[in-house]
């Protein structure tokens, strides 16, 4: 080896014209300085007794020793005789050496590759002044051997490259001397290989979502996959643009990830989704998840985000993970990441799709024949307690024959078919220096119902710039203007509630009465005109505007250190236009009303980075200090009635004859931390993570403004240990463990603080201001602490082709922020105080497969499955020193009380045991006041309440939740589908106690209608028709008649895909061109009786109350996908 | 490298500065003041006084009638529409109904609002003597209102005489009535005597609203249960003197009473609206047609009850009253707006009825006289006298004989029933119908009625209602012991 080295040197002291002329020099003496750099790494051991042995087959023993692998021209064998060799634990240059050493051979080793040369090429230095570029071929294959057409070869720092073709293969010319190619593909981790010479290399990509190496972004930074120690789970932007039709980011990770429950909460276009992560954790203090996007959290992130912008999302659900978000992780974190610009030539990308949704269930209602049956026979049965009472009117027979065939279907009147089309047009691309990412998107959907809908622009552009070595900057800007049209639905079975009006209207009615006006629901005191008028006329238009921006400056000190320092500001503008003409019962003469709201955050971040590798430790740390400012102020103009015309709608609200009173707000909080993590690695295999933030908000009271929010976690990389070696099944192994604390501080702004409140009170007719004291001051007031436990493996199987991670977890959140009930004698009916404790304990898994890996079939799928299961461990204490069992909270009420020992809210009321057959029976049973055909309810104590016969009647906690996501592909088709469901849970369906009640005076189910009580024919499933009266028993008190069973499967998407090949595709200068057809919640398995499964209202703590909502809906999309 | 020298300076200017201000999470609310910083001139302790008022307004509605209203005699039965009300109206009543807990919650608000007021008021330096005790006497006067619902709703309650300061003093025990009711008279008497002679607004509380208020306290403590018979003499003696007063008196025609907008000769507290802010609730639970919800209907014995030529029932009861709709059951028209029935409107704009809501007017002045001289002296010329007078006024035709005929001739007893009746025809709906039948011990009258509407029979334990659930388990404290 003497020789190399000498030449070596003899290279560095020449003067740079004599290096000019050295280039002239074969390719084999770059290669051995190279060899000569990287041997000294090697020291894999190698033992050989060899005799008589062909070199061949001496390689290949080493080979399979080591896993280098040799490069050689079949013809450098030639000619050389067999050896006997014997070498004990050398290591690899000792053992190339005994091999070699005697044979007119070099070698030379490129990472694990040695290339094999005839040693005479050395004596060939000859001047030579045109050097012909060298020839590489070869093929690109994924690691099951399928080749890869279009992958890109390219020669770094260069411009040179090429792709391969259909069958994988490639050829390029290098200029002599050789370079790194970089091969790439699309999903694909790019792999460089050094090349010098003529060769013929065959490169295997590894698939990027299925590799052990691929980054994960956690809070403040990047982890590789195989160095996680939380609970992290990853969904790809293929996976979040799957189902169409969706405007928000929430709503398309429902069945994507395990441990996150998706609760859609009504059909209304653009309306929030809510998340929850694990179980709920706090009753009273919030449960919404933390949103951080490109590292800037963002409070209450629905439908302005793009959902088409977004590279990744990664949900943090452990404590090792969320507690670097302190007092904000307890309810888990979204991270997104959105899309950058890659190096290469710039890409236009456009997708686009059109589609129409519909009613996805039609309930079975009564006709108008029926109903005036109906009213005929409630009318006479309503006698009891005021005989002398005038009778309402009767249907002739006559009149309810000719009814019989006509009546109105409020139902077809209301919904409607309603279309949907997005439209995304991005380009991105960028040089060594520079890369760019610029998007425009326009979402269009319309509601099912009239005057609802959602339309958004959004626009986004990303900049990541190289300003020198040391230093890079990264901008990225985000302008959304949504424009959101709501329906009146949220007032449920009140205020003119469109879908809960639209069941209960008679069918007897028109739209227009006999004086030409809109008719009234009059079956309940809060009924409005027909909801097919209400749905017309009432506006509700909420346009929106938000700016989000953000600034990065990374500087790196010296080697493994960095300094990043960012700001960033989130800006929304709303407004609210109200407009209800004097046509709607609404107001007196129309009223209007206009809101006005801004809220602005900034944040400031600088974060220190600390990467180092030293042998086998690696560290990884960072620690920063973090301040955020929010400030938001409102303006409501209230509401204004009496006009003359229509024309103004809330554009003059000055012309009513009843003035507005308007107000205003302003809120303001901040938030400064300290947050440090370091993550320790040795030898790859023992992982160690600590983490920590100490958070001060201005939410909390004086005594306690800061809070510590610490957790660890351990992981073992159980695959790389050399007793795992020859288990050849398992792929990778890992089990890891965290324990830590993370916080909610969800008090509202200045929760703490006495407050002296005004209020308008009506003297001499006129409002007066006076002032009262609403709450005391609470100095020891603080955030929710939730400590949690997580255990968790991730397996891959047969070389990564079948993943396993699968998590169990234990919580528990105490100093539960929660309104303490005070004796009203005090005249403060509540406190907020830090009682209670709520757990959460469950499992999740979920399993990635590559199911079929043909050349032309492949199925790849993902199941998900997640079981919680909540409970409310203490609320505290009574004024008699026991623990509280019963606790009402929020707009529950005595209907869904909190009960020790539950899972959160239940349904809390009398058991439905029947119908009375006889009023003997009734008063057998304790209900003298009830006669034969009233509901008969179970009058035996309950056991949660002393001498209260009521009982817990819901079960409203999945027992589990799960998504399958399937993606066939077939030559250029494609087919997925995603099947979403809940099992184990109820629903109380609170139209029930109205479309099962035989009062004759709202349109009911046909199930009730055709088994209602009959004297003499008694029925045991519903009441007797009785005008006014029947059913009243099932509205006034929380009943089991309420509650269905929830549970559903769902075929959320499905779609097939068609993608043109790419030969006739390169004609018109179209890189990838793909067209498909999908079908949302096309399918629906499920018992429930109203018109969504997935309902829910309201309070995130009670999820499957369903009071009206605005109705689910299927729907049907085409779209394309074209790259340029 | 000039450039990052200055940034990590910059940076490490943020590290040091940050931890400085602890003064950065201070909060400083803009939309609110601090029970400290507030009461800074005359105006501030006025405007404190006025928010005393604040929850009266939902101390009179719905559920103020459920309770003082629906519980009774003289109505039909409730809508099974409205919830909860048939049970009431059935005797079947629970802790956890909505009308036993918010008479209880809202008439504590205003003895806390009151209390905190006293008390800032007894600190100030700022104001006259006349001022202060002006608004003192409001304030007592205020309390001694709420202090005087919950004693007859609920019997023995907590007796709160200054604010809480802290939580730790948030349970207290019941205080046996009659000392409630000593403080209610201390309170109004301070009242009496330091409220100036007018109102500074229409709506608030003045001296000889405390006058009328001590009548009817006097009267109450005189009846069932404390039946201290000697205050008689103080009901009559305060009665008269408001009616002596010669600021008040009583309209020719019953149904001018009503239907007003503000103030009559004959108010002497009452509650005004104003439509869109906040109207008068009571329209959509009288009225009887479609979409309204009646919680207070007259029973066919009560519409049979009334002499011929009675205001109270012609203009005050509407028989078969036909709206758009159809025939209407019967209904008091007391707040009802036939205009709105008419133009069959929803019951759901009801609310914007800006009819005024009287707490005390002279009519009852001449009936606690009436009755507070029968009890002390039998039914003499002057208990004749003052029930007479409303007998007259309530006449359709002055000169028709037979048209509520004066009462004459009556046994003491049979005048004490008299009044009785003539409180229902008068005062229905004006919330004394249930304190009416407690305070003489006849809630008996429901079980003879209407025993058949009943799930659980009256019985001594009707005396008070249920001690609000959370109230039990939130305070130590027992339940009305006859509930138990």
């Amino acid at each position: 080896m003497q020789i190399y080295k000498t030449r070596k040197w003899g290279l560095r002291l020449l003067p740079p014209v004599l290096i000019i002329r050295i280039m002239k020099l074969t390719a084999v003496l770059l290669l051995a300085i190279t060899m000569n750099v990287s041997a000294t790494g090697f020291s894999q051991a190698v033992t050989l007794n060899l005799s008589n042995t062909s070199l061949e087959k001496v390689f290949k023993e080493i080979r399979k020793q080591t896993g280098y692998v040799f490069f050689y021209k079949t013809n450098v064998l030639k000619g050389i005789p067999k050896l006997n060799i014997s070498v004990h634990n050398a290591d690899i240059k000792e053992t190339m050496e005994a091999c070699l050493g005697r044979l007119p051979l070099s070698y030379s080793i490129i990472d694990k590759t040695i290339v094999v040369s005839p040693k005479e090429i050395l004596e060939i230095i000859t001047p030579q002044i045109i050097v012909p570029d060298i020839q590489v071929t070869g093929k690109v294959t994924s690691e099951t051997g399928d080749p890869l057409a279009g992958a890109s070869i390219k020669l770094k720092n260069s411009t040179i490259g090429t792709a391969t073709d259909a069958t994988g293969r490639f050829a390029l010319s290098v200029p002599q001397g050789g370079g790194v190619l970089i091969i790439s593909f699309v999903g694909f981790e790019s792999k460089e290989i050094n090349v010098s010479r003529e060769a013929n290399i065959d490169v295997m990509l590894m698939r990027k979502d299925n590799k052990v190496e691929e980054v994960v972004v956690v809070g403040y930074g990047t982890v590789r996959r195989s160095d996680i120690t939380g609970a992290v789970s990853s969904v790809s932007a293929d996976k979040i643009m799957q189902v169409k039709a969706i405007s928000t980011v929430a709503g398309a990770l429902q069945g994507q990830a395990a441990g996150v429950q998706v609760i859609q909460r009504s059909g209304q276009p653009g309306e929030g989704v809510s998340i929850k992560i694990r179980g709920t954790n706090s009753i009273a203090g919030g449960n919404d998840v933390l949103y951080v996007v490109d590292g800037l959290p963002l409070d209450g992130l629905s439908a302005q985000l793009n959902p088409s912008d977004i590279e990744s999302i990664e949900v943090l659900k452990d404590a090792s993970s969320t507690a670097i978000y302190g007092s904000r992780g307890a309810n888990g974190v979204i991270m997104i990441t959105t899309k950058k610009g890659l190096e290469g030539k710039p890409k236009v990308s456009y997708n686009g799709y059109f589609g129409v949704q519909s009613l996805r269930k039609k309930m079975d209602l009564i006709n108008a024949g029926e109903f005036a049956n109906l009213q005929n026979e409630a009318n006479a049965n309503w006698n009891t307690d005021n005989p002398i009472q005038p009778r309402k009117p009767i249907w002739t027979q006559a009149q309810i024959d000719s009814l019989a065939a006509k009546g109105t279907d409020w139902q077809d009147l209301v919904y409607r078919n309603a279309m949907v089309h997005n439209h995304d047009l991005s380009v991105s691309g960028g040089s060594a220096g520079t890369k760019f990412y610029i998007s425009f998107g326009y979402f269009d959907q319309d509601g099912i119902i009239e005057n609802s809908g959602f339309k958004r622009y959004s626009f986004r552009g990303n900049l990541d710039q190289k300003i020198n070595e040391k230093l890079t900057t990264n901008i990225s800007l985000s302008l959304q203007q949504s424009n959101y049209s709501q329906n009146n639905y949220f007032n449920a079975d009140g205020g003119g509630g469109v879908p809960f009006t639209t069941m209960v209207m008679p069918p007897t009615q028109g739209v227009y009465g006999a004086n030409g006006k809109y008719t009234v629901f009059t079956g309940v005191p809060w009924g409005q005109t027909n909801p097919y008028a209400i749905s017309k006329e009432e506006h509700r238009f909420n346009p929106s505007l938000r700016l989000i921006g953000n600034a990065t400056l990374t500087y790196a000190i010296v080697n493994g250190l960095k300094l990043k320092l960012s700001a960033g500001l989130d800006n929304s503008w709303g407004r609210t236009d109200y407009y209800a003409p004097s046509t709607l019962s609404l107001y007196v003469n129309g009223g209007a009303f206009e809101n006005y709201s801004n809220t602005s955050t900034f944040v400031n971040e600088n974060l220190l980075n600390y990467n180092r590798t030293f042998n086998k430790h690696a560290i990884d740390a960072v620690g920063g200090i973090t301040y955020q400012a929010s400030t938001s102020q409102n303006l409501n103009s209230g509401t204004a009635t009496g006009f003359l015309t229509d024309i103004y709608q809330s554009n003059n609200l000055n012309a009513s004859s009843v003035k507005a009173v308007p107000g205003t707000g302003y809120n303001d909080n901040k938030l400064v931390s300290y947050l440090g993590r370091v993550n320790y690695a040795y030898s790859r295999r023992y992982l160690l993570t600590l983490t920590g933030r100490y958070d001060g908000s201005s939410r909390f009271s004086e005594n306690h403004k800061y809070g510590f929010f610490p957790s660890g976690a351990v992981g073992w990389r159980v695959s790389e240990e050399s007793f795992m070696q020859n288990v050849k099944a398992i792929s990778n192994l890992k089990i890891r463990a965290s324990y830590g604390l993370s916080g909610n501080q969800a008090i509202g702004n200045y929760q703490t603080l006495g407050q002296l409140t005004n209020q308008n009170i009506t003297l001499n007719n006129i409002p007066v201001t006076g002032y009262y004291l609403s709450r005391l001051e609470n100095k020891n007031l603080k955030w929710e602490t939730t400590k949690q436990l997580d255990i968790g493996i991730d397996v891959g199987f047969f070389n990564e082709r079948l993943l396993l991670a699968a998590d169990y977890y234990d919580k528990k959140t105490s100093d539960l922020l929660l309104n303490v009930t005070l004796p009203t004698s005090s005249g403060f009916s509540t406190v907020l105080q830090n009682v209670g404790a709520v757990g959460n304990k469950g499992f999740e898994l979920q399993l990635t497969g590559r199911i079929l890996t043909g050349n032309s079939l492949q199925w790849n799928s993902i199941l998900t499955f997640s079981h919680n299961k909540t409970r409310i461990l203490d609320l505290g204490k009574d004024a008699h020193g026991n623990p509280i069992t019963y606790k009402e909270v929020g707009a529950g009420g005595n209907w869904f009380p909190m009960i020790l020992g539950q899972s959160m809210q239940q349904l809390f009321g009398y058991k439905v045991l029947g119908v009375y057959q006889s009023d003997a029976e009734a008063v057998a049973n304790g209900e003298p006041t009830k006669k034969a055909g009233d509901y008969k309810f179970q009058t035996a104590p309950g056991n949660v309440l002393a001498n209260d016969n009521r009982v817990i009647l819901s079960h409203f906690e999945p027992k589990f939740t799960f998504g399958f996501n399937n993606n066939f592909s077939y030559r250029s088709l494609s087919l997925s589908f995603l099947i979403v469901g809940s099992y184990g849970n109820d629903i109380a369906n609170e139209f029930r106690k109205y479309n099962i009640t035989l009062n004759g005076k709202w349109a009911t189910t046909k199930e009730a209608y055709n088994n209602r009580y009959i004297a003499g024919k008694g029925t045991n499933m519903f009441d007797r028709p009785q005008f006014d009266n029947s059913g009243s028993s099932i509205r006034d008190y929380a009943n089991s008649i309420w509650i269905e069973n929830g549970s559903y499967l769902r075929v959320r998407d499905i779609t097939l895909a068609y993608d043109f090949s790419s030969s006739i595709l390169k004609l018109i200068k179209i890189s990838s061109l793909q067209v498909y057809i999908s079908a949302q919640n096309y399918i629906t398995l499920t018992k429930y009786s109203g018109y969504d499964p997935e309902a829910s209202w309201q309070s995130a703590t009670i999820n499957g109350w369903d009071r009206g909502n605005y109705p689910g809906t299927k729907g049907i999309t085409g779209g394309i996908k074209v790259n340029f | 490298m000039k450039k990052t020298v200055i940034i990590i300076i910059h940076s490490f200017f943020l590290l040091f500065l940050l931890p400085g201000c602890k003064k950065t999470l201070e909060e400083k609310p803009r939309t609110f003041v601090s029970p400290d910083a507030f009461f800074n001139s005359p105006a501030s302790y006025d405007l404190g006084v006025v928010g005393i008022y604040r929850v009266i307004p939902s101390t009179l509605g719905n559920n103020g009638w459920l309770t003082r209203e629906s519980f009774s005699d003289i109505i039909a039965p409730v809508s099974g529409a409205y919830e909860q009300g048939l049970p009431v109206y059935q005797n079947n009543h629970k802790p956890f109904f909505y009308n036993v807990r918010d008479q209880w919650t809202n008439h504590y608000s205003i003895v806390k609002d009151a209390n905190f007021m006293l008390k800032k008021l007894d600190e100030s330096t700022i104001l006259s003597a006349a001022q202060k005790s002006g608004f003192t006497g409001e304030a007592r006067f205020l309390r001694a209102y709420a202090y005087f619902q919950l004693v007859q709703l609920y019997g023995d309650v907590p007796l709160r005489t200054a604010p809480l300061e802290d939580l730790s003093n948030v349970q207290i025990s019941r205080t046996p009535q009659a000392d409630v009711y000593k403080l209610i008279l201390e309170d109004l008497t301070f009242a009496e005597s330091n409220l100036p002679d007018n109102a500074p607004q229409l709506g608030r509380v003045y001296k000889l609203a405390a006058t009328a208020l001590l009548a009817k306290v006097y009267l109450t403590m005189a009846g069932n249960p404390l039946n201290q018979t000697q205050y008689y003499a103080n009901a009559k003696d305060k009665a008269l003197a408001v009616i002596n007063s010669g600021k008040f008196t009583l309209l020719d025609d019953f149904s001018k009473v009503f239907h007003n907008t503000t103030y009559t000769t004959e108010s002497i507290w009452e509650q005004t609206y104003q439509p869109g802010i906040g109207g008068n609730p009571l329209m959509g639970n009288s009225a009887t047609a479609p979409g309204f919800v009646y919680i207070v209907t007259p029973a066919n014995w009560f519409i049979n009850s009334f002499a011929p030529g009675d205001q109270r029932k012609v203009w005050g009861i509407k028989e078969n009253y036909t709206a758009p709709s159809g025939v209407l059951l019967p209904f008091f028209q007391k707040f009802v707006d036939l205009t709105y029935l008419d133009a069959g409107k929803p019951a759901s704009g009801a609310g914007v009825s800006a009819y005024t809501l009287p707490i005390l007017r002279l009519a009852e002045m001449y009936l606690i006289a009436a009755e507070a001289e029968n009890e002390s002296n039998g039914p003499t010329i002057t208990a004749y006298q003052n029930i007479n007078k409303i007998r007259w006024r309530a006449r359709v035709n002055k000169s028709d004989p037979i048209h509520v005929p004066d009462l004459a001739g009556l046994s003491k007893a049979q005048f004490k029933d008299a009044v009785l009746m003539e409180r229902k025809w008068e005062l229905s709906l004006e919330g004394s119908t249930w304190y009416d039948l407690k305070r003489t011990n006849t809630l008996n009258r429901i079980q003879t009625l209407r025993p058949t509407t009943l799930a659980n029979p009256i019985g001594p334990y009707n005396q008070t209602w249920y001690i609000p659930d959370v109230e039990i388990q939130n305070n130590n404290i027992a339940q009305n012991p006859l509930y138990q």
